[in-house]
């Protein structure tokens, strides 16, 4: 079942004017008008305009925006040439219709499943996949066309979207003020509060980072990569142009997933997160792991080890919503270009608006991080005194250590480009040895079967040391569990527990107490202050 | 055996496997544990509609489970390999067919919910824009001007 949005307490579109011009007020006021006209729901109750929902969908009036939105996304039920057309005729049946069957999250599903990454992105997704249509009717007639420039082929008409009155959806709107809502708005671009750092020994970064098991940006280290004004979105579109790369759920030549970036103007941007690309030995030799990460005892596992590097590219407003990282690893991201925003708590402290299940297993949280952003931001605690979460936002040459744990949100502040890896040190194999052991069916991006069994074969022929040090860690940790337990299962009433009568509360002359040793035939006195 | 009772007051005595395929059931009997006599309350299910489901429920409850969505098949269904049974039994006139969506959806019931819609689209599909209007009783408010322009931009898909 696809999550359902949070319900948008939010003020309707008309804003009444305040004098007072705070952040939040400025961002409210700037709600822009939909391009379609269609305004939050609580605005039909005053508005002049007679909604046309209810003559204009007919039958389907009772079902909600989202189940219809729904229904016209399947590709099941309306797949093909077939539902091609009962989409565009639905669509020229009624304002209504009109609205909900020019959805561009519609068409985005449709040109996805029609045609996984092999698109020229041409303004809009509902533009984009005519144009797929145009492009592959004319091949299979035999037509050649050349498809690299990118120009609207013959016959191609774009949508010019028309203004309709009467139109009121709290779900078509809340996707689009968070498509348009100025990031500098809604993220809190100006808070700051992570170490930077850099001239850092590795005694020092393990003694102040690793062991702590704390965030930091060090500035001193991807500045010297090659990759640091060398990379660029140019510069991939001249040398790997037509190489693919993964971007979510298809794989795309770069040029085109660069043309989409540049023109992508909706919630959740497509984003490019390859785990390929060092295979290319230019890009490899490109960057260099720092030597405070280059401890990365997954590498006894050689190429069966779990996915652990990613190029990473994402217009602005692309990111990831709140996670923790795979398999209990820590993680290092290197900004190249661009800025990201990050929001980040410690382990132990779950982000508002984040609900993991039981076992971890399964997050849920709102469906975009624009929305985390917007209903849930403005609820965390930032008095220094008690905040428990870091902000920060990472800069072009600079990189962020991810301390295994930590939830963390990434939000692309302008188009970046990235490099990430996850990586496990002597000091966090306690956890990834936990993690791989009593959570195997949570494992990520190994395919080879068990990898505890895997994993500890391997230390113990290549690091025995080290797996036997964690080994004898991880049973003490296992035994002074154990041990909290039975102590809190155990109910000693005070009656029972001599220690406890000497420390009874002073008698009504206040100066001494005396034991009930005495009492019942003991032999202490004591005097208590 | 589970009790569910309807917006309208019914009451229905169903087995347990047949009612927790609505995954809302399913979870809502987790949560009050298996003593409680209470029957469920479903206010956004009427009497007749609830029958339905509840039919369809039992007819399917020997299903093996949906296999788990892979995105990267991309294997598309048609809507028209739809079981015998289910043809008969999503023959019902239009007003019960969209409280019988609503229902699958509110219960999360993935598979009713899926026929209900391969069946609405199948009523659009191969209609022209005033049939259309005509099966779902829609009013064409467009100006002729808007009329023109969207006819314009959807020419490209009544090529064959």
């Amino acid at each position: 079942m696809p999550s359902k949005r949070a319900a948008d307490s939010a003020p309707a579109g008309q804003a009444k004017r305040t004098a007072g011009r705070t952040a939040a007020s400025v961002y409210r006021h700037y709600v822009s008008d939909n391009p379609f006209g269609i305004k939050p729901l609580g605005n039909m109750l005053f508005d002049s305009q007679p909604p046309a929902r209810p003559h204009g969908l007919g039958a389907f009036a009772p079902l909600d925006d989202h189940l219809l939105l729904e229904l016209l996304a399947d590709s099941d039920a309306f797949g093909g040439p077939d539902g091609d057309r009962a989409l565009c005729r639905l669509a020229r049946a009624s304002r209504a219709w009109y609205c909900l069957a020019y959805n561009d999250a519609v068409w985005r599903q449709r040109t996805i499943a029609r045609f996984g990454g092999d698109f020229v992105f041409a303004g809009s997704w509902r533009n984009t996949f005519k144009r797929c249509v145009i492009v592959s009717r004319q091949r299979s007639a035999g037509r050649s066309i050349s498809d690299d420039d990118g120009q609207d082929p013959p016959g191609l008409v774009r949508d010019a979207i028309i203004r309709v009155p009467g139109m009121f959806s709290d779900v078509i709107y809340t996707s689009w003020r968070c498509s348009s809502v100025p990031l500098e708005h809604l993220c809190g671009t100006a808070v700051d509060n992570i170490d930077r750092r850099s001239g850092l020994s590795m005694a020092d970064f393990v003694r102040e980072y690793t062991e702590p098991n704390r965030p930091v940006i060090l500035t001193d280290v991807v500045t010297s990569w090659p990759a640091f004004g060398k990379w660029s979105m140019d510069y991939f579109v001249r040398n790997y142009g037509r190489k693919l790369f993964r971007a979510e759920a298809v794989d795309m030549a770069f040029e085109d997933y660069a043309r989409y970036a540049a023109q992508a103007h909706e919630e959740s941007p497509l984003y490019l997160f390859d785990k390929h690309f060092a295979e290319d030995s230019s890009l490899a030799a490109d960057y260099t792991v720092p030597e405070f990460f280059a401890e990365d005892l997954f590498q006894v596992l050689g190429n069966r080890r779990p996915d652990y590097r990613w190029l990473i590219v994402g217009p602005a407003r692309s990111g990831s919503t709140f996670h923790v990282d795979p398999n209990s690893t820590s993680a290092w991201n290197a900004v190249i270009t661009g800025a990201k925003k990050w929001v980040m708590f410690p382990p132990e402290h779950i982000p508002p608006g984040v609900f993991p299940s039981a076992d971890g297993s399964e997050v849920t949280s709102p469906v975009s991080l624009a929305e985390w952003f917007m209903n849930y931001y403005s609820e965390l605690d930032q008095s220094p005194a008690t905040r428990k979460h870091i902000e920060c936002v990472c800069r072009a040459g600079e990189i962020l250590y991810v301390p295994n744990g930590w939830w963390h949100c990434v939000m692309n502040l302008s188009e970046s480009i990235a490099v990430t890896q996850n990586f496990v040190t002597s000091e966090n194999l306690v956890n990834v040895l936990d993690f791989a052991e009593f959570r195997p069916e949570q494992v990520s991006g190994f395919c080879h079967g068990d990898l505890y069994t895997e994993f500890v074969d391997a230390l113990r022929s290549q690091r025995p040391e080290v797996l036997e040090a964690t080994q004898k860690r991880r049973a003490a940790k296992l035994r002074a569990a154990n041990l909290d337990a039975a102590k809190a299962r155990c109910t000693v009433s005070s009656s029972e527990s001599f220690w406890s009568k000497l420390s009874a509360a002073p008698s009504a002359d206040g100066d001494t107490v005396e034991a009930d040793e005495a009492a019942s035939g003991g032999s202490f006195l004591f005097s208590f202050e | 055996m589970v009790k569910l009772s309807s917006s309208d007051g019914r009451e229905f005595v169903v087995a347990k496997e047949v009612a927790c395929q609505s995954v809302l059931i399913k979870n809502m009997l987790e949560d009050l544990g298996e003593d409680s006599d209470a029957p469920i309350p479903l206010p956004n299910v009427s009497g007749p509609v609830l029958e339905k489901v509840i039919e369809y429920a039992t007819h399917h409850k020997d299903d093996a489970p949906p296999p788990p969505e892979d995105d990267s098949k991309n294997i598309t269904k048609s809507s028209e390999d739809i079981e015998e049974w289910d043809k008969e039994f999503i023959n019902v006139d239009q007003g019960t067919l969209f409280e019988i969506i609503l229902a699958a959806n509110y219960l999360d019931m993935k598979g009713l919910l899926d026929l209900g819609c391969k069946t609405v689209a199948n009523m659009i599909k191969g209609k022209t824009v005033e049939e259309i209007r005509k099966t779902f009783n829609i009013v064409n408010d467009f100006t002729p001007e808007e009329e023109e322009q969207i006819r314009k931009e959807n020419e490209w898909c009544e090529d064959r």
